[in-house]
């Protein structure tokens, strides 16, 4: 292996890593993925869940180019449950519990068994670079790779530093060291580095909770999927997740320990997610709500651990085990790993390219946590894609591109470009203004064209896509044609959700636009709804007739808006110059260096005023 | 690149046309500072007023009075500003104006004091439209609505229904982003109620809206009927009654002719298509009656000008009304008519052009027509980009109580998000990060 030259050089083994090294891969690339332990690739080191509003459809657009996100949790997924399932198919979200074992041996699998992966196990100590253009690496024993491409995954590693109570101490996620040597070499290159928090709850003995005491809440039935792909694999077990709650007495518990938390007693600068607050934050920030929830998740079907989402904390051990005993179910529970906060250095994302390569070093590009972001879906997602780049960098082929309208992944880069990270940054599908069109269910027709044409996904996946496509071509047309008399068995039917009767002649697709008639209530009448309609079919196709007139809006806003979006703005535009700007919008615009006045537009603060100020210099 | 900084100094004459008590010469720029200088031989106090004498370069006194210096940013432009207040009248003014020409200034475009002071972000888009407006302001009532638009009270109004309307959004956002919490108090009812409460005020705001845009923008009317209805003579009691700004002087007496007008505050432009027959064989005429049917198409108000004693009850248009455009049918000549016999159509106006007889009613009936309410108190200087905003925001508004009806939380919160973006357009983008930062502060959310 040595001497051997890499097109992709990935560092880094978790969800960004994973996904880089294995898009790479697929894409034809030979690939090296470094980490620091081989055993440890495709850990989930918070909570145990994959997906979630917003996320899940960030996972259906990793799986719809063919990554491994999608498949591994459904090979690991021991609960589902799909969020929204009563609102409609825009916003429905599916949330799958994974055993940690069994998504770190799929992802593992993956990995391990393709045959232009190599991986080495060695800390990373320094980056090789040449007229500003990344070469490849050194690693902690001295060893040289030669590479093209480097992609930087380096999660909570750079820099990182545990809390509990007073005691801190480094550390990359509890067990494991810091990348101290690269974290100081990265610091030395001209990117703006910044540091944020994270935290995590302390996980529980499960022989030690009593169980009967709490909320059970089951998963769905039937099982759900997050891949696309027909599952061949048997799957997993199902079991329940559990619900319980803070009281009064934890509160003060926690309230009469403030002093002792590193985020009350200044220990701690990194800025915290506002929507992942620690325990103490909840209780300090709305010292009127008399409880908080707590859900109870499931560490793997043969774990003997559990995971008490809700109640992250950096208090010292002995508080932690204090407050937990004084929640309904948990009286007796054992602490089986402390709870802490981790703070890490990450890099201004503002500072890099819309293919996530670097602006000051070439062939570079940083994917997850190292910009700022939060969540496996968020970091694989963005591996995905820096993976993608990387390798079409290496072979000389046009960057790939995700418009705000095409994707979640398109709103990630772009939101991460144009707002930089102020806080861990977390997808919601209020962050999506396109977010009718970017559904869970369409994302493999939203993106599988494009995953083919770079061949990022097999012969196979591409076979079963088409025919669903095909499939859903077929069924808008047979409810364009397909006509309802009044008095027909047909209307009888449908008039049994209506509360009048039809008196005239009506198309199919002119009764599903109704909002009391969709599928689900035509299942019985076999011209209404064929025996041999698939149910991801009429889904897709129930949310084309439904959101139609929402959705032709949104396509005329969309070409509206796509000039701006292709109206460059020169990258040595002299902002500083124009005095009509006041100084912190060009201090902004000089940080940001805007591609495009679509992406100004975005950028928080520069204003409407602001934009057309800078129009009127391109025009002059 | 060029910079507004190294823009040329400009300059112009401030106060209006014709002889007047004082006359000032307005000058902005980088070079203003110096040519002050130049004048007073020493450096000028900002705001402070130097008596001084301007004199030619042959020593021959041109004017005597105020100089006063304002010091960018704290001034209109944002740039060195300088005013000088001499004697009215067109002579000594444009003397002035050359005067500061010949020290190194050049002539300001129009409009291009109030274009400095946007572009230095002295005013937002909709405060530098309200300059404008004021400008150019074609009646009383525009000019004091330009000047509360100018104060920011259109923008105030606005502000206050985007608040709202971001209140309603952080409920339904946080309903779809966090639908596992447990939000105290997150119902649907209120929401409804609290958006039918908006909607009944962004309808009145949009009434308010257009009034202002019917007052700043004016609009159009026009007479139409058949020769000898009396047009010509309803034409000249309403220019003459309702002082006439502009005659236009027109090529032949077959072609348009128009008039000014200030409508109890609506500046109204009339025309009149005098002596027009359908039915002409005139080549002249014939070019006439295109222009009136162009005009026609173009008017907001149709005035259908009618003999009393004439039995042919037909009014059609001969394309129909456009959805903007209204009419009014007038009888004309009822000094001729024995009242008691004519039968009265309820939406007519019976007039007599020539002895003014019920021209009190057609001017109530045609700024009823118009949308004009005499309530001016409140009114703003709009623009039609404003009045489309709000149109939209309430076209979302509406949207969004169906689909509450329809149980459809998303597309509810699609419609929100439209009107929000709608009234964005007036005052300014929010970021979906910021809508956040709300939803935070209102609910503890999170794991």
């Amino acid at each position: 292996m040595l001497g051997k030259y890499f097109d992709v050089i990935v560092v880094g083994g978790g969800h960004a890593g994973t996904e880089a090294a294995h898009a790479a891969a697929r894409m034809g690339a030979e690939v090296l993925l470094v980490t620091h332990q081989i055993e440890t690739v495709g850990q989930m080191s918070c909570n145990p869940a994959i997906g979630g509003i917003g996320k899940s459809h960030l996972v259906k657009e990793i799986d719809a180019l063919g990554g491994v996100m999608g498949q591994c949790a459904d090979q690991a997924g021991i609960h589902y449950r799909i969020l929204n399932a009563s609102k409609g198919p825009a916003v429905r979200a599916t949330r799958a519990q994974a055993d940690r074992q069994l998504y770190k041996q799929a992802v593992q699998s993956f990995i391990l068994n393709h045959e232009r992966i190599s991986l080495f196990q060695d800390s990373v100590e320094d980056l090789m670079i040449e007229n500003d253009c990344v070469k490849g690496i050194i690693t902690n024993t001295g060893v040289k790779f030669f590479c093209h491409s480097v992609v930087l995954t380096t999660g909570t590693f750079l820099g990182g530093v545990i809390h509990i109570g007073p005691t801190h101490f480094q550390g990359g996620r509890a067990g494991d060291p810091p990348s101290n040597q690269l974290a100081k070499r990265l610091r030395a290159l001209p990117f703006r580095v910044g540091r944020l928090k994270t935290g995590t709850p302390p996980r529980l003995d499960k022989r030690t909770v009593r169980l009967d005491e709490l909320e059970v809440q089951w998963g769905e039935n039937p099982l759900p999927q997050l891949s696309f792909l027909k599952s061949s694999m048997p799957r997993p077990e199902q079991v329940p997740c559990y619900i319980t709650y803070t009281n009064e007495k934890t509160h003060e518990i926690i309230r009469s320990n403030l002093s002792q938390s590193p985020l009350f007693s200044g220990n701690i600068t990194g800025r915290g997610p506002r929507y992942c607050p620690s325990i103490e934050d909840k209780i300090h920030r709305f010292s009127e709500k008399d409880r908080h929830q707590i859900f109870v998740e499931p560490e793997g079907l043969k774990s003997v651990e559990l995971y008490p989402s809700g109640i992250s904390t950096s208090l010292p051990y002995a508080v932690q085990e204090q407050y937990i005993r004084s929640i309904a179910g948990f009286e007796n529970a054992k602490i089986t790993r402390p709870g802490y906060a981790i703070e890490y250095d990450f890099f201004d994302p503002r500072d890099l390219r819309s293919n996530l390569e670097t602006q000051y070093i070439e062939n570079l590009f940083f994917a997850g946590q190292i910009n700022g972001t939060t969540g496996y879906e968020e970091a694989a997602a963005q591996g995905i894609y820096a993976g993608i780049n990387a390798t079409l960098k290496a072979q000389n082929k046009p960057a790939f591109f995700l418009r705000r309208d095409e994707a979640y992944l398109g709103v990630l880069i772009d939101d991460l470009r144009t707002q930089g990270a102020p806080e861990p940054y977390r997808m919601f599908t209020s962050r999506a203004e396109y977010r009718l069109l970017l559904r869970e269910d369409n994302a493999d027709l939203r993106l599988t064209d494009r995953a083919h044409e770079m061949g990022l996904i097999d012969k196979e996946r591409f076979k079963q896509f088409s025919s669903k496509r095909e499939n859903i071509a077929e069924e808008l047309l047979r409810i364009k044609k397909l006509v309802v008399h009044p008095g027909t068995e047909q209307a009888v039917w449908v008039e049994k959700h209506l509360d009048h009767q039809l008196t005239k002649e009506y198309h199919l697709q002119e009764l599903l636009l109704r909002p009391e008639i969709n599928y689900e209530k035509l299942k019985g009448d076999e011209k209404l709804y064929p025996a041999d309609l698939c149910s991801m079919v009429s889904a897709q196709v129930e949310a084309q007739v439904k959101y139609a007139g929402y959705i032709n809006r949104q396509q005329e806003e969309i070409e509206r808006h796509k000039k701006h979006e292709t109206t460059k703005l020169p990258s040595d535009f002299a902002y500083d110059k124009i005095t009509a700007l006041s100084a912190e919008v060009r201090e902004k615009l000089m940080q940001h260096r805007p591609e495009t006045i679509g992406m100004a537009s975005r950028i928080p603060g520069v204003t409407p005023a602001a934009i057309s100020v800078l129009l009127v210099y391109l025009r002059d | 690149m060029k910079t507004y900084t190294n823009r040329a100094t400009i300059a112009a004459i401030a106060t209006a046309q014709g002889p007047g008590g004082i006359g000032i010469v307005r000058l902005s720029g980088a070079y203003t500072q110096k040519i002050a200088q130049n004048i007073l031989g020493k450096a000028p106090r900002p705001r402070y007023a130097h008596y001084t004498k301007l004199v030619d370069s042959q020593g021959s006194l041109i004017d005597e009075g105020v100089l006063v210096f304002f010091k960018g940013p704290h001034s209109f432009t944002g740039e060195d500003v300088l005013e000088f207040q001499g004697h009215g009248g067109t002579f000594v003014l444009q003397s002035v104006l050359e005067y500061f020409l010949g020290q190194g200034a050049v002539l300001a475009g129009p409009g291009e004091f109030t274009q400095r002071a946007y572009l230095n972000q002295k005013m937002d888009l909709a405060q530098a439209e309200a300059v404008a407006d004021l400008i150019t302001a074609g009646s009383k009532t525009a000019a004091r609505a330009a000047m509360q638009s100018l104060s920011g009270r259109f923008s105030e109004q606005v502000r206050a229904l985007h608040d709202r309307l971001v209140e309603l959004r952080v409920w339904v956002e946080a309903f779809i982003d966090f639908p596992e919490e447990d939000l105290e108090g997150l119902q649907f009812s209120p929401v409804a109620a609290a958006l039918q409460g908006l909607l009944t005020d962004l309808q009145q705001f949009l009434a308010l809206t257009q009034q202002g845009e019917l007052i700043t923008s004016g609009a159009t009317a026009i007479i139409v009927g058949k020769p000898n209805a009396g047009k010509s003579s309803l034409f000249n009691t309403l220019a003459a009654e309702d002082k006439a700004i502009v005659t236009d002087i027109a090529g032949t007496t077959r072609d348009l002719i128009e008039v000014r007008i200030d409508l109890a505050g609506v500046p109204l432009k009339l025309i009149d298509t005098a002596g027009l027959r359908e039915d002409s064989h005139d080549p002249i005429e014939k070019i006439g009656i295109e222009r009136a049917q162009q005009a026609l198409s173009r008017a907001d108000l149709i005035l259908w000008v009618k003999d009393i004693a004439d039995k042919d009850l037909s009014f059609v248009l001969p394309h129909g009304l456009a959805a903007h455009q209204k009419q009014i049918i007038v009888y004309n000549k009822v000094d001729l008519q024995d009242n008691q016999k004519t039968h009265k159509e309820e939406d007519a106006v019976y007039i007599s052009a020539k002895n003014s007889q019920g021209m009190d009613a057609l001017r109530e009936a045609m700024k009823k027509a118009l949308g004009h309410h005499s309530n001016v108190d409140g009114l703003v200087s709009a623009r039609h980009r404003h009045v489309q905003a709000i149109k939209q925001a309430l076209v979302g508004v509406e949207q969004g109580i169906n689909c509450i009806q329809m149980d459809s939380i998303e597309l509810l919160a699609q419609s929100l998000r439209d009107a929000h973006e709608a009234l964005g357009e007036i005052l300014g983008k929010m970021t979906a990060d910021e809508m956040l930062g709300k939803i935070f502060s209102t609910f503890c959310i999170g794991k």
